[in-house]
C-alpha cells in the first residue's frame, strides 16, 4: 500500500523536472565542495571561507529568485553553471585570489538552486515532491565531492561533469516554459493557515528552517567515526530529504510534519551511539525540509524563486552559530534538540492550513 | 561555559581583513533587499484581498 502510493507520486505530472534537478544539483555541490575540501588543508582558510560560501552561496538566493520570478526569459540555470564554472577553474588554475574564486562558485551555485527550484514549483501543480527530489540531490553531491576533494583527481574531470549539466538544464527550462500560465501553477499551493498574518507565516517558517539548520550541525552522532559512516549519514539525509516530499504528497503535508518532527527526537537523542537507531532519526529529521518550503510558497504564491530564498536564508543563519562556537556537552546539546523540537512543532501547527487542502 | 567551545579566531582580521569587509556590506546589502521585495510582495496581496471585498 505504501509502495503503491510512493511509486503513484514517483509517476506524477511534471515530476521529471525533479529527476533532472536532482543531477543537476547533485553535480553542482561535487564541484562546490570539492573546492571546498581542497581548501580545508590550507590553515588560513579554516575559518572565513566556508562561512564566506555559505553566505555567498544561501543569502542572495532570495534576491535572485524574485529577479527569475520578475523576468522569466532570463536564463539563470545556464547563468549560473557558467559562473560556477569560471569560478571552478579559477580555482584549479590558481588564477585570482581564493575569495574571488569562492565567490563566483558560490554565486554559481545561487543560480543554480534558484533555477531548479523555480522549475520544479511551477511543474508541480501544488505537490512536493518534485522539489523534495531536487533539494535530496544536494546530499548525495555535498559527500561526494568532500571525498573527491581530498583525492587526487584532477578538477578538469570535474569540469566535463559539469559541462554533463548542460542538456538536463535546458530540458528543465523547455518543462518550465511549457506551462503556459506560469504564474496559476502555484495557485495550487494552499498549505499555510489562511487566518494567519502572512508575514509572521513566513517568520515563522524561517524560523523552523534556522532550526533545522542548526541542528543538521549539531546532531549527536558519536558513532560517525569513519568515511563509509559519513557516507551513510549523507545517504540518509538525502533520502529523507526526498521522502518528505514523497510522503506528504501522499499522505498529506500536516500528518507528515508532525510526525517528522515527533519521531526524529527519541532517534537523534537515543541513537547518539547506535548507527541504526540515529540514522532513522535522520531520515524523520530531514523530512520537512520540502514542507517548510510548500508553506512559503503558499504564501509567495507569485514569486516561488523568492520563498526558496526564503528557506536558504533560514538555513544559512541556523548555521551561523556553528562556525562561532561548538557545543561540547551531550546533556546540553540533547537538552537544546529536544526544547527546539518542541518549539518548531509547536510553530508548525500554527502555521500550517488545518484545512489539508492539498491532500 | 567550558562546555562551550570557541571556534572563532580573531587572528583571521590581519590575514583575511578585504573578504570580511566584502562579505558583511554584502550580507547587508541583501538583507536589505529581501526585505523590500517580501514587503513589496505582502503589500501586492493585501491590495488584492482589499480590492476582492
Amino acid at each position: 500500500m505504501l509502495l503503491k502510493k510512493i511509486c503513484d507520486v514517483l509517476k506524477s505530472n511534471g515530476i521529471v523536472t525533479g529527476y533532472l534537478y536532482f543531477y543537476i544539483h547533485f553535480v553542482v555541490e561535487i564541484l562546490c565542495f570539492f573546492v571546498l575540501s581542497r581548501l580545508i588543508g590550507n590553515s588560513p582558510f579554516l575559518w572565513l571561507a566556508p562561512v564566506f560560501y555559505d553566505a555567498i552561496a544561501f543569502v542572495p538566493q532570495g534576491v535572485i529568485g524574485y529577479m527569475s520570478d520578475k523576468f522569466p526569459k532570463i536564463k539563470i540555470g545556464l547563468i549560473g553553471l557558467l559562473f560556477l564554472l569560471i569560478g571552478f577553474i579559477m580555482f584549479g588554475l590558481n588564477l585570482v585570489n581564493t575569495y574571488i574564486a569562492i565567490f563566483w562558485v558560490a554565486i554559481g551555485n545561487a543560480f543554480l538552486h534558484v533555477h531548479g527550484a523555480e522549475v520544479t514549483i511551477r511543474t508541480s501543480e501544488g505537490k512536493l515532491s518534485h522539489s523534495a527530489i531536487f533539494v535530496s540531490g544536494g546530499s548525495f553531491g555535498v559527500i561526494t565531492g568532500k571525498l573527491l576533494g581530498k583525492s587526487i583527481l584532477s578538477f578538469w574531470i570535474l569540469v566535463l561533469l559539469g559541462l554533463s549539466t548542460i542538456p538536463f538544464i535546458l530540458l528543465a527550462d523547455t518543462y518550465r516554459n511549457d506551462i503556459k500560465c506560469e504564474n496559476k501553477s502555484c495557485d495550487k499551493f494552499n498549505y499555510a493557515n489562511p487566518n494567519m498574518n502572512k508575514g509572521l507565516i513566513i517568520l515563522l517558517a524561517i524560523f523552523i528552517v534556522c532550526v533545522r539548520g542548526y541542528m543538521g550541525y549539531g546532531l549527536p552522532t558519536s558513532w560517525n567515526k569513519t568515511v563509509l559512516q559519513t557516507v551513510i549519514l549523507y545517504f540518509a539525509m538525502g533520502i529523507g530529504k526526498a521522502l518528505g516530499g514523497i510522503l506528504a504528497d501522499a499522505y498529506g503535508i500536516k500528518k507528515i510534519g508532525i510526525i517528522s518532527i515527533i519521531f526524529s527526537l527519541p532517534f537523534l537523542i537515543i541513537g547518539d551511539n547506535m548507527m541504526i537507531i540515529s540514522l532513522i532519526g535522520v531520515l524523520f529529521f530531514s523530512m520537512t525540509m520540502s514542507i517548510t518550503l510548500a508553506i512559503i510558497v503558499s504564501v509567495l504564491k507569485e514569486t516561488p524563486g523568492l520563498a526558496f530564498g526564503m528557506t536558504t536564508l533560514g538555513l544559512f543563519l541556523g548555521s551561523l552559530p556553528v562556525f562561532f562556537f561548538k557545543i561540547t556537552s551531550l546533556i546540553i546539546n540533547c537538552s537544546i534538540i529536544i526544547i527546539a523540537t518542541l518549539i518548531c512543532l509547536f510553530v508548525f501547527l500554527k502555521i500550517v492550513n488545518g484545512g489539508e487542502q492539498n491532500e | 561555559m567550558s562546555n562551550i567551545k570557541w571556534i572563532f579566531i580573531p587572528k583571521f582580521i590581519e590575514i583575511e581583513c578585504v573578504p570580511f569587509v566584502f562579505l558583511v556590506l554584502f550580507l547587508i546589502l541583501m538583507f536589505i533587499l529581501l526585505f523590500i521585495f517580501v514587503k513589496i510582495e505582502l503589500n501586492k496581496m493585501r491590495k488584492e484581498v482589499k480590492n476582492e471585498k
